[in-house]
């Protein structure tokens, strides 16, 4: 990431928009105007992305609406220690993209042992049986990392999409108290 | 407040830690005070339950386990250095400590008009590297420098023997400023490591 391109980066993180390439230029998009303008994946395929999307919106209602695909396809593509994902937290090695791509593989694979079908293409119920099992690791088969871990990262991702902005706080009707305070809403 | 689950020791402490603002996101926030609920459950608890939410955090003190280590495992890194695997349960002291405040946290949380109640699971390990008087009992010298090799320190939490009852992030940097002190007295060259929270430090 050149120095212009980390300018615009921190400067988005503080608005909750990100750096994302249209037509070859860099603008600032929320994740939710990135997916609505399509936007194209930086890393992700659009099968990894759909998956996501699935999953994200199994744990949080409106996480597909709000982003999320987008919001970890650009966390992913930007330098490790930049990242806002909680996987820095939770000690997960760098590069992150081979931990997504290593979860979304074992949730596809899963799925498709138990069920004969990839888990975006499940009915919302079996979705939320699958995502409660592997919270619980009881997904028979399972491969990859473990389900439990797998299901706290993206649960986390899913709720900082939808309520960790600012009409997050306030559709929750608490106060949002930034040390920084961003210039304007988004 | 500090609390004394046995009178006679000054040891089996524990601290109140109250009022904490919370977020709904990140690790401590109000959707993971239960990291069980998702879709539409998750979204009205967090509707229903983020105004009037409180945290209370028990910080219980534990006495140090010699069994309680980090190992080197045949798994390697992708720079063929060994990866490590922690070793740690809590005694039974430690889990009585624990047990006991948090029938006290409830006792409180009822006492101020709680309607619900969610306990909360243990965090923040420390240890890992830690201080002692040879390589036969620990891994630094008081000054966080390593038995086997003079020239590396350790200025992290791992070199705590095991959680004390407050956070010791002041302690932390007054052993992180002794170990350049200690570098420059004795002319060793020096490589600090440096870390908190809940990291245990490589060798």
């Amino acid at each position: 990431m050149d120095q212009i391109e980390r300018r615009a980066f921190m400067k988005g993180a503080g608005l909750g928009a990100l750096a994302f390439t249209v037509g070859g230029a860099e603008i600032l998009l929320t994740p939710s105007e990135a997916r609505a303008q399509g936007v194209p994946f930086r890393l992700l395929n659009a099968n990894e992305g759909e998956t996501i999307e699935a999953l994200g919106e199994t744990l949080v209602p409106s996480a597909r609406k709000a982003g999320i695909a987008h919001f970890i396809d650009h966390q992913i593509s930007v330098p490790a220690e930049e990242a806002l994902l909680q996987a820095r937290i939770f000690n997960v090695r760098p590069p992150f993209a081979n931990f997504y791509r290593a979860a979304i593989g074992a949730v596809d694979r899963g799925s498709e042992k138990v069920t004969g079908r990839k888990f975006a293409a499940l009915s919302t119920t079996d979705q939320r049986d699958f995502v409660n099992n592997m919270r619980q690791s009881k997904i028979e088969g399972w491969t990859g990392p473990s389900g439990g871990f797998v299901y706290t990262i993206l649960r986390s991702d899913a709720v900082d999409v939808v309520y960790g902005t600012m009409e997050g706080y306030a559709a929750l009707g608490i106060p949002y108290q930034a040390h920084i305070v961003p210039t304007k809403r988004w | 407040m500090i609390r004394f689950r046995n009178r006679r020791s000054i040891f089996e402490l524990f601290f109140w830690n109250t009022g904490a603002a919370q977020k709904p996101i990140n690790l401590r926030g109000i959707a993971n005070v239960r990291p069980d609920l998702i879709g539409k459950e998750l979204d009205e608890f967090l509707n229903g339950k983020a105004r009037g939410l409180s945290r209370i955090t028990a910080i219980c003190e534990a006495l140090p386990k010699i069994e309680n280590r980090i190992e080197l495992t045949s798994e390697k890194d992708e720079f063929g250095f060994p990866l490590v695997c922690i070793n740690h349960t809590f005694d039974q002291g430690a889990v009585g400590l624990w047990s006991a405040a948090l029938d006290e946290g409830v006792e409180i949380a009822k006492g101020a008009g709680a309607k619900e109640i969610w306990p909360g699971a243990p965090q923040h390990l420390l240890g890992g590297t830690i201080m002692g008087t040879s390589a036969s009992n620990s891994v630094v010298n008081s000054y966080g420098q390593t038995h086997e090799l003079v020239n590396l320190y350790v200025a992290g939490c791992g070199i705590f023997p095991t959680e004390s009852s407050v956070n010791p992030t002041f302690t932390l940097n007054a052993l992180r400023c002794a170990a350049p002190n200690n570098s420059q007295r004795t002319g060793a060259a020096s490589q600090v490591e440096s870390g908190e929270g809940n990291r245990p430090g490589r060798r």
